[in-house]
């Protein structure tokens, strides 16, 4: 593992299992929209408010 | 990414339809299309970016539709522009086509119609058309990259000018999966602030008191942002249009030694800047490591009067604080002094006696030290004041440098102003103003930090607040967690770019050191900087200006390492989240135009190495020699841009240019 994916691993093992979950759906939910030239019409902040609702009860 | 072929059908000089495939060989992957000048090479490179992006930069770039197609119409005849692509993308194959109708009417006149694009794939022997194929395309291609990927080689040193560092960065995020990040962690915060205005509708008055100050807060930290980043921008502009400028003067006969003494005084001048910052931080570290020392002087002298004389017993001996370290001098069988320490000897008895007189029996030992500690102190204030005294000289002596450097601008920028032309006193006139404007952009620019600092101190302040009201109902206490999750996340994710972005950053840096040594002869060093701007510097370890030819060298250094370590990370067989990296192909019009022939050879024998697919598309003479003979093995597919010049060909006495593959 390099430097730079301990780092990485460091620093998610000291979140919640909850919050790793959350930030991996973030991540792809941006991914799906990574290459639109405009946002408008996306509702991405929508789209992470309801992946940390599912998640946060 | 991989291109398989391009139609292009009555598109500028190409008449009828010209078709052209490329080589998706492994061992043979360049394709090499060449003809003389006015074939149609820029018009080839530019079908890609008006096919995929509907972007043109040619001269009449509002006459796409070929001449002659046109003139061979009868009236109501519909004549069909277009240029399709055929492509793959991870398994997906993908045919890309735009086109524009154009119909014939009376009297010659002709109606354009609006450019239509339509994008279909095939994936398993099914076929289906996208519907918005733009965004297909950005994911496929982003456009912010086709001038990296399809790129001309006559205009490419932009890169490594001044004014690139922005495209560098974005091209940078964009391939190397920061951007995501970069994203997330706005969008994030953006779903906090949103869960906040939630909290509102269930707090109690304290509350929604604090949300409603910290939204306020956080508004205008938000004008602030965007004010700072429209100054930024205009702050680039500034610089550029008088760099512009400046490069204007160095070509007038009147101004140009002038000018280059001056650029000549501003460089100078940046470095003392940069030697001054360096020495303010020096002198920020002296004072607050060792600051203390100044003040030390009179409780120094009271402490030594106070202890003078005041031994009493003569059994204190220097660094001996305690019994247990006398214990261990014993067992040692050697004292500090060094002498051998025998049983009943007279040093060991004299340890034993030392012993019995340590503190409290005796302040013998204590007085020493404490003695020893002063003069310590006395001579560390004397090496701080030595240090304070040498760096201060050292600020002073640049500091009258750069007043000496300044005033020397002025002077020829007074003697610039005296010449008797107009061109060259509107140029000065122009640049004081631009200037002017600079000075006062940065000036503003740090006042908004200064209030961005106050008022992210603020705002945290008032978060801390708000987190610790514990009178708040069920539904705002799920709230209050959902923001707390937002909060670590972004905090998460920031953490997370960092490290991306300086491995990054080595990463390139190491590539690009790579590519450029082999292309480049002259033994410089490229150096991406904080900004990502590349920097080339000479064995002596100062920046160098380069010919076009050798900006040329640096930008291709920098575009085939970012192919190259964007292929890197899409073949990773174990990736992390954000290495998604991909297959790019490499696009070329005119790579080796201003290169001498050895340069040339070096490209040529290197550029194949990084990208699975490389198309040259080159002038017949620069084709010939050394790119000849070091590609030859690795061509896929060579084709041969015809033109018929219609001076020569009385059958076909129009200008056209037909595709023919070398076999």
């Amino acid at each position: 593992m390099s430097i730079e994916q301990e780092q990485v691993q460091n620093i998610l093992s000291r979140l919640p299992e909850d919050y790793v979950f959350i930030l991996k759906e973030i991540l792809e939910a941006e991914k799906e929209i990574l290459h639109r030239k405009n946002l408008q019409g996306t509702n991405i902040t929508s789209t992470i408010m309801d992946i940390v609702k599912e998640r946060v009860k | 990414m991989l291109l398989e072929e391009i139609r292009l059908k009555n598109f500028r000089q190409y008449y009828n339809e010209q078709i052209i495939k490329f080589s998706k060989s492994a061992s043979r992957n360049v394709t090499v299309i060449h003809g003389e000048n006015g074939s149609g090479k820029t018009a080839l490179l530019n079908a890609f970016s008006w096919c995929f992006y509907g972007k043109l930069d040619l001269p009449n770039s509002n006459l796409l539709i070929n001449e002659q197609s046109l003139k061979d119409a009868h009236p109501n005849d519909e004549v069909e522009c277009s240029v399709s692509v055929k492509f793959s993308d991870n398994e997906k194959k993908y045919i890309l086509k735009r086109r524009i109708i154009a119909r014939k009417e009376q009297q010659d006149k002709i109606f354009y119609g609006e450019p239509e694009v339509q994008l279909e794939y095939k994936i398993g022997g099914n076929s289906e058309i996208i519907m918005n194929p733009t965004d297909e395309i950005n994911r496929i291609l982003p456009e912010n990259l086709r001038s990296y990927f399809f790129f001309d080689g006559e205009r490419i040193d932009n890169l490594s000018k001044d004014n690139g560092s922005d495209e560098i960065k974005n091209a940078i995020k964009n391939i190397m999966g920061l951007e995501i990040l970069e994203r997330s962690i706005k969008h994030t915060g953006d779903a906090s602030t949103r869960f906040r205005s939630e909290l509102k509708n269930y707090g109690d008055s304290k509350t929604v008191h604090l949300i409603e100050e910290i939204e306020q807060l956080e508004s205008q930290l938000k004008e602030f942002n965007t004010r700072r980043e429209l100054l930024v921008k205009n702050l680039d502009v500034t610089k550029k249009q008088m760099k512009e400028i400046e490069n204007k003067l160095k070509f007038i006969e009147g101004s140009q030694k002038l000018q280059q003494e001056k650029e000549q005084k501003d460089y100078e001048l940046e470095n003392i800047k940069t030697e001054l910052k360096k020495i303010n931080k020096e002198l920020q570290e002296v004072v607050s490591k060792n600051g203390y020392l100044a003040f030390s002087y009179t409780s120094v002298n009271n402490s030594e009067v106070i202890v003078k004389d005041s031994e009493s017993d003569g059994f204190g001996i220097p660094g001996i604080r305690s019994a247990s370290l006398i214990d261990d001098l014993i067992q040692k069988g050697k004292c500090i002094c060094g002498t051998e320490i025998k049983e009943n000897s007279e040093h060991y008895l004299h340890l034993l006696k030392v012993k019995e007189y340590l503190p409290p029996q005796s302040l013998d030992s204590a007085i020493i030290n404490f003695k020893t500690g002063l003069n310590i102190v006395k001579d560390n204030r004397k090496k701080f004041y030595e240090q304070l005294k040498e760096l201060k000289q050292k600020e002073v002596k640049l500091q009258s440098a750069e007043r000496k450097i300044r005033e020397e601008i002025n002077e020829i920028k007074s003697k610039l102003n005296e010449k008797d032309s107009e061109e060259i006193s509107s140029l000065v006139t122009k640049l004081e103003k631009l200037e002017d404007s600079y000075s006062a952009i940065n000036r503003e620019i740090g006042g908004i930090d200064n209030e961005i600092r106050k008022l992210t101190d603020e705002l945290n302040q008032k978060e801390k607040e708000q987190k610790k009201i514990n009178s708040i109902a069920e539904k705002a206490q799920l709230a209050q967690r959902r923001i707390e999750a937002c909060q670590t996340l972004v905090q998460t994710m920031e953490d997370i770019y960092k490290i991306r972005e300086k491995l990054v950053r080595v990463q390139l840096q190491e590539r690009i050191t790579e590519v450029y040594r082999q292309f480049l002869r002259k033994g410089f060093d490229i150096r991406l900087s904080e900004q990502y701007e590349l920097n080339v510097y000479n064995q002596n370890n100062n920046k160098v200006g380069m010919s076009q030819g050798e900006r040329q060298i640096t930008s291709l250094a920098f575009i085939g390492a970012i192919v190259d370590l964007a292929r890197e990370q899409y073949k990773k067989e174990i990736k992390g989240a954000f290495e998604e990296g991909g297959i790019y192909p490499l696009v070329m019009d005119s790579p080796f135009g201003a290169l001498d022939s050895d340069h040339r050879e070096r490209i040529a024998k290197g550029i194949h190495k990084l990208s699975d697919q490389v198309i040259v598309i080159v002038s017949t003479s620069q084709w010939r020699g050394e790119v000849e003979g070091q590609m030859k093995e690795l061509i896929g597919k060579e084709y041969q841009l015809n033109y018929n010049d219609p001076r020569l060909n009385k059958e076909q006495p129009y200008e056209y240019t037909e595709a023919v593959e070398v076999m």
